[in-house]
């Protein structure tokens, strides 16, 4: 199926077979490999992306369904710099082994920008679908209340 | 996954004679569970049919009697965000239900038509609320069916070449809550209760509706909690309540009743506070 939609601010024109996944699609005929496929089964939150304004789940998205619409993935979310979640999460080391990172961000993205000033039990839900294998989840709170307060 | 034939028509009525056309053929909305079993290929579907371009089936509108009419394709983000829906008696409990989906992620894409088939918080939330489906097949042909009767096991439910194309809530006013306890691996919920409760004036329950979802039984009103909620609530104990759910791997359903009775407490004290 001929799609065209948006990818990090450039048009992507491709044919895609129906039953593949948005991820996959990013990944291997973007060359986009931020967003990554963890568990397959929608629970683990590597493969997070925006689709339009909103994250979701690129393993829970056919690539079809994204024709016409814009998406953005962690490779468009800054712009020549890091942004302020960004350097946060480095300063605050909320970055362990790295795979779980891109969908952070990407959740976390989609968080402030809909919620700028969220509250804990907000944030602790924020990242409610992306797991750390490290454990790291310490390091990230930090950052996000860093960037909503100014402190860790 | 398989390879499938995948159309996005731009109108119901196209939508509708595909589905009516193609056998097999399954309606796409967010996908949670489809795309989920069609990847560990639970189910094999020649044919998806994406409601996803239908803008007639999204959105909130207020009817002439008052009813909130919500687009099936509304996903759950949008529900709990929509003004009409905030300004309303409904969104406490819609609230409470919504949350319940594990990540905001599943809100995003998730819809409501989507979560009264899943049978589970958010179809018990509605079903308190006296909530209706709004149901169309081709040829212009449509039904309206309470959420309570579709997702009873003893009616016939929805064929396959139906949609849902609106759940409606009436205007009446109540206080409603839910409660849940979530099993920690999967954050489904072992038990979840939500109730629809009025007061009178004195502050004693008027009446109270209570819907209740768990493991593999799907949302159902539960009159037994209903009287005894009704009654004195604190003292509501020993209910008969066993044969509602059944036993699995993860917990009894006699723990699950004895949850079902704790939560339809919490529930009500929490409608209580919200009535205030």
């Amino acid at each position: 199926m001929q799609i065209s939609l948006m990818v990090n601010g450039v048009s992507v024109e491709t044919t895609v077979l129906p039953h593949v996944l948005l991820v996959d699609m990013l990944r291997d005929t973007c060359g986009l490999t931020g967003a990554k496929v963890g568990c397959g089964t929608g629970q683990c939150g590597t493969c997070v992306v925006q689709l339009g304004d909103r994250s979701v789940k690129g393993c829970q998205v056919l690539a079809v369904q994204a024709d016409g619409a814009e998406v953005t993935t962690v490779e468009g979310v800054a712009n020549g710099e890091l942004t302020p979640l960004q350097q946060a999460l480095w300063e605050e080391h909320g970055v362990q082994c790295g795979f779980c990172t891109p969908g952070m961000v990407m959740a976390l993205t989609d968080l402030l920008e809909h919620e700028p000033a969220p509250d804990e039990q907000a944030i602790r839900a924020g990242i409610a679908g992306n797991m750390c294998r490290c454990t790291g989840y310490g390091g990230v709170l930090r950052a996000v209340r860093k960037v909503v307060g100014g402190k860790p | 996954m398989e390879r499938l034939e995948y159309t996005a028509p731009s109108s119901l009525d196209d939508a509708l004679e595909a589905l009516h056309a193609n056998p097999g053929a399954r309606p796409l909305a967010g996908g949670h569970s489809l795309i989920l079993d069609l990847k560990s290929r639970v189910r094999r579907v020649p044919l998806l049919v994406d409601l996803g371009r239908l803008a007639e089936l999204r959105g909130v509108r207020r009817r002439p009697r008052g009813e909130l009419e919500i687009g099936s394709m509304t996903t759950i983000t949008e529900l709990v965000a929509d003004p009409l829906v905030r300004q309303s008696h409904v969104h406490g409990l819609l609230s409470d239900a919504a949350a319940t989906l594990p990540d905001a992620q599943v809100r995003n894409r998730g819809t409501i038509g989507g979560a009264v088939l899943a049978g589970t918080d958010v179809a018990a939330a509605l079903i308190v609320l006296d909530a209706e489906t709004h149901i169309r097949s081709r040829d212009g042909r449509h039904r309206r069916i309470s959420v309570e009767d579709l997702l009873d096991p003893a009616t016939p439910g929805l064929a396959p070449d139906e949609v849902i194309t609106a759940v409606g809530v009436s205007a009446a006013t109540a206080s409603g809550a839910h409660e849940r306890q979530p099993e920690p691996a999967t954050l489904t919920s072992l038990c979840g209760v939500a109730v629809s409760v009025t007061f009178r004036a004195d502050g004693a329950i008027d009446t109270c509706k209570v819907a209740v979802c768990g493991g593999r039984t799907p949302a159902r009103r539960l009159p037994a909690l209903e009287r005894a909620m009704t009654a004195i609530p604190e003292r509501a104990t020993g209910l008969p309540l066993d044969d509602v759910f059944e036993s699995d791997d993860v917990a009894s359903g006699e723990y699950r009743a004895h949850l079902a009775l704790v939560l339809a407490k919490r529930a009500v004290a929490r409608a209580r506070d919200r009535a205030i």
